[in-house]
């Protein structure tokens, strides 16, 4: 086990075998989802669902709409139409609920400025009612956060591990992740995605990435989904889209998009 | 078993449901106590506040139980100001809401926590400033009710209504030129229905003042409720609910105040609950007549309405005591009245009686701009005399121009002026000194020529009070009535001293009013009340015992040649009674108890009021009554049922 994983909390399940990319009840769906701001459309009639201990990978180019469906699945954001399930309950309607049971790392960090990292934990840590402070703790200092420096002071990486530990601390069994790799380093992307999801997706924790970067998602996402322009225009299990296409993710990526493009024209 | 599975079900649920709300609770107390912990300089800045009021005297502003009381008003405005903008409003900006919402915290528990931060730092930072204040004794805390009815409604409307003008402003959306224009609307309502309920002498209780505070409050704090509840991390679509909740909160309540000023100040005759004050005219059946309302109208206002005693006919004058008259043409046909006669921008209004429904119109009032002290109108209802502090003025009505104006000055709340036989109008001009001796002096205005002339120098002893008899023939000087009052009679028109009615001394207070016939009857007042005739010479033709002992008595002829003694303390201190008296024949008629005779004030400094016997009486009910002087039946007038 990697030095950043071995201070995860344990999975839902903690028993190793990773279960096959097959779907179980969704952890996480959307039906029909679509949202409007202003009459604007970002996001129309998408449709998909991520099974239990699954990790997805929601691909998309910027403005395709992958932190609207984001927010509408933390329960931030209502949908315009259609709906967003998490755990089997209504995303909107069950926010406060859900939240104890699923973690969230931002696209943008938006813990409050001032507080230093380790002030962090110590409010989040009374929002939960289950939090692993010590783990949190030592997890900060494996990522080589400075616990008193003020959030606002830390680097976008230390910002980022900041926010992954807080939406670590209290075992969730689902995580969604929006960009998490945004503006970090090659280090940090890999610990990112390598050790920490790879950890976590191998204990059975429901994962939803959202992410530019297609060549470290490829090795770790059971299932993709490619939002173009609003809609959802793939969405299969990984090792699917690899033999129908034999390519690479980012050939993929780039090929479907252009055939979505060609066909909306 | 199922049932035993139900239970246990039941029993894990509401176990979840406890440690939910044990997390919101706790999660709400952490997040006001992170939002203080943010703003704590704000407590600083309220440290410096409190020291303010004790360094300012010495460089020369202000004096320190003002600056004290002063600096916490604005500690508190400009905390709750702070806080309330910052609050929720910046996380929601700078898109750190989330943060708190990715929590399993209910939306109560994530707005609570920073109301509750806001609210607390607010009345922190106005207690550190007003609490050495407190010590020095230049100031106390007021009573708990006061918190309940002004303070807490008043922070919580000031907390949320920042709050909402910052997420308005901070969302960029044009929704926000509606909020203004909306608030720009509600204000100008309230203010518009505000002035013209003051302006009808309608004020504002507290009560009143707390429920406009209280839905206030309630619409934004319902509002920033729903915009967090509804809105969450989207500060648009927050925008867009916490408008629509709170402009239908206050948009139907600024409309159904409106509405209820529009309908209140408008009272007819049916409104009266009481008669305070009447006065009927010299002929005909027109009266005017102050009272108070029934409920729902406003209880503070005491309106005026021109009442026609045979029909339904009414005119709705003005607010009582920002008023002079209505006065009335000696044929009953025309009243005339001076609205705002305090604050400086008087308008005069006259009513044509004969109309079969007569109205107000305005009229054009052709003096300089100021407090209007004197009022009369000519027996013939053309011309109009206004006495102000500078000036003494007469007018046609309807002109813009003054017939005559004598610039004379008259440093008087009340001064009468009147409309003699001979066409000229007099009044009288000088300080009034409340203490020391002075000189009135007597000016008449003659509006045929324009001139004016001073025709005597009346001295008095201090505190003069004048009242001039039928047509301006006589005039009637009581002075010092506070101390060992005298009383005079003097010629109207040359001012010349007829005779001495009362030596100084001979009562402790003293009355007097003329009779239509010119005649004057005084009520003296010295372990008893005693009322004396007198004919216009001077010569005394009778004095009856009225009452045994003090009572604040005054005299009113209710039918000729009849005088009403009304008795404020008759028998005993709160029996009110009315003697009837036969002028002529020198004996009491008859003692109605709980009976007052009109005219009343404010309408008895009218000179003509008080040579109109009109048989109208105001019983203890408030009711208008007549009098059957030989029965002592009673008829009422008003209300009516």
């Amino acid at each position: 086990m990697s030095g950043i994983a071995a201070g995860l909390p344990p999975g839902p399940s903690s028993s190793p075998p990773r279960p096959p990319a097959l779907p179980a009840a969704p952890a996480l769906a959307c039906e029909r989802l679509t949202v409007r701001y202003g009459g604007a459309p970002v996001v129309e009639d998408v449709t998909f669902a991520v099974p239990s201990g699954c990790v997805y990978g929601l691909l998309g180019r910027n403005g395709a709409g992958k932190s609207s469906i984001v927010r509408c699945l933390v329960g931030q954001l209502r949908p315009t139409a259609g709906r967003a399930l998490v755990l089997g309950a209504d995303a909107w309607t069950d926010r406060a609920r859900l939240m104890a049971r699923v973690g969230v790392v931002p696209e943008e960090p938006d813990a409050p400025s001032e507080l230093s990292p380790a002030r962090l934990l110590a409010l989040v840590s009374r929002l939960h009612e289950r939090w692993d402070a010590t783990g949190a703790e030592a997890r900060l200092r494996r990522f080589a956060v400075p616990l008193d420096t003020p959030f606002h002071r830390l680097s976008k990486g230390q910002k980022g591990a900041t926010m992954l530990t807080i939406a670590l601390g209290h075992a969730p069994e689902l995580l969604i992740l929006d960009d998490p790799t945004l503006g970090l380093d090659v280090v940090a992307r890999d610990a990112v995605f390598g050790e920490v999801i790879g950890e976590l997706a191998e204990r059975g924790t429901t994962i939803l990435v959202t992410t530019h970067d297609l060549a470290a998602i490829e090795g770790i996402a059971d299932r993709v989904g490619i939002l173009h322009e609003r809609h959802l225009v793939l969405d299969e299990p990984m090792e699917a889209v690899k033999e129908r296409f034999a390519r690479p993710l980012e050939r993929i990526f780039a090929d479907v998009t252009s055939a979505a493009a060609q066909g909306a024209a | 078993m199922s049932a035993v599975a139900a239970v246990i079900e039941r029993s894990q649920a509401s176990g979840a449901r406890g440690a939910r709300l044990r997390v919101a609770l706790r999660g709400l107390i952490a997040i006001a106590a992170r939002e203080a912990s943010e703003r704590a300089a704000l407590l600083g800045l309220a440290v410096l506040g409190a020291l303010a009021p004790f360094g300012a005297p010495y460089v020369g502003i202000g004096d320190r139980p003002f600056l004290g009381v002063f600096a916490a008003g604005v500690m508190v405005v400009a905390a709750a100001c702070l806080t309330g903008s910052s609050v929720i409003a910046r996380d929601l900006a700078e898109g750190r809401l989330g943060f708190f919402l990715a929590r399993p915290l209910p939306w109560w528990a994530i707005w609570g926590g920073k109301l509750l931060a806001a609210a607390v730092l607010t009345l922190v930072a106005g207690a550190i400033v007003v609490i050495p204040s407190m010590l020095t004794g230049d100031w106390s805390l007021p009573p708990t009710g006061w918190w309940g009815l002004m303070g807490i409604p008043a922070l919580l409307a000031l907390i949320c209504g920042v709050h909402a003008a910052a997420v308005g402003y901070r969302s960029r959306s044009g929704l926000f030129a509606a909020d203004l224009a909306l608030a720009a609307l509600v204000g100008w309502t309230v203010a518009r229905t505000v002035r013209s309920l003051l302006a009808a002498g309608v004020f504002a209780d507290v009560a009143f003042v707390s429920l406009g505070l209280w839905i206030l409050a309630l619409a934004f704090v319902a509002g920033s409720a729903a915009q967090v509840a509804r809105g969450r991390a989207d500060i648009r679509r927050g925008h867009r609910i916490l408008s629509v909740v709170a402009w239908s909160i206050l948009a139907p309540a600024v409309a159904a105040y409106a509405a209820w000023g529009a309908w209140a100040v408008r009272p007819s005759p049916r409104d009266l609950k009481a008669v305070t004050s009447v006065q009927a005219a010299p002929a005909g059946s027109w009266m005017a007549v102050a009272g108070r309302l029934r409920w729902p109208r406003p209880q503070s206002m005491m309106p005026t309405l021109l009442v026609d005693a045979r029909t339904d006919r009414f005119v709705r004058v003005a607010e009582t005591w920002d008023t002079h008259g209505p006065l009335f043409s000696s044929d009953g046909s025309q009243a005339a009245w001076i609205t705002n006669v305090w604050s400086g921008e008087p308008r005069l209004f006259v009513a044509d009686l004969r109309a079969e429904a007569p109205v107000a119109r305005s009229a054009p009032l052709p003096v300089p701009p100021g407090r209007i002290v004197g009022f009369a109108l000519s027996p013939d209802g053309r011309d109009v005399a206004v006495v102000q502090v500078g000036q003494t003025s007469v007018f046609a009505i309807g002109s813009q121009k003054p017939l005559a104006v004598a610039p004379v000055h008259v440093d008087a709340y009340a001064r009468e002026v009147v409309f003699a036989t001979d066409g000229h109008v007099r009044t009288l001009a000088g300080p009034q000194d409340w203490l020391a001796p002075g000189v009135l002096s007597l000016v008449t205005i003659d509006p045929a020529t324009g001139g004016y002339r001073v025709s005597a120098e009346i001295p008095t002893r201090g505190n003069p009070m004048a009242e001039w008899g039928p047509g301006a023939e006589r005039l009637a000087i009581i002075d010092h009535q506070e101390r060992r009052p005298s009383l005079a009679l003097h010629d109207g028109a040359t001012g010349a001293r007829v005779a001495t009615l009362a030596e100084e001394g001979t009562a402790d207070r003293l009355s007097c009013t003329f009779l239509h016939d010119g005649r004057l009857a005084v009520v003296e007042e010295r372990h008893g009340v005693r009322l004396r005739i007198f004919r216009p010479d001077g010569a005394e033709t009778s004095s009856i015992e009225v009452a045994p002992s003090l009572a604040f008595a005054r005299a009113v002829e209710v039918a000729p040649g009849v005088i009403a003694v009304d008795l404020q303390h008759f028998e005993s201190f709160d029996v009110r009674a009315t003697v009837l008296v036969d002028a002529d024949a020198g004996r009491i008629v008859r003692i109605e108890r709980g009976l007052s005779a009109a005219p009343s004030r404010p309408f008895a400094g009218d000179p003509s009021a008080a040579t109109t016997p009109a048989n109208l009486f105001v019983d203890a009910t408030g009711a208008l009554v007549k009098l059957d002087l030989a029965t002592g039946e009673r008829r009422r007038l008003l209300p009516r049922d």
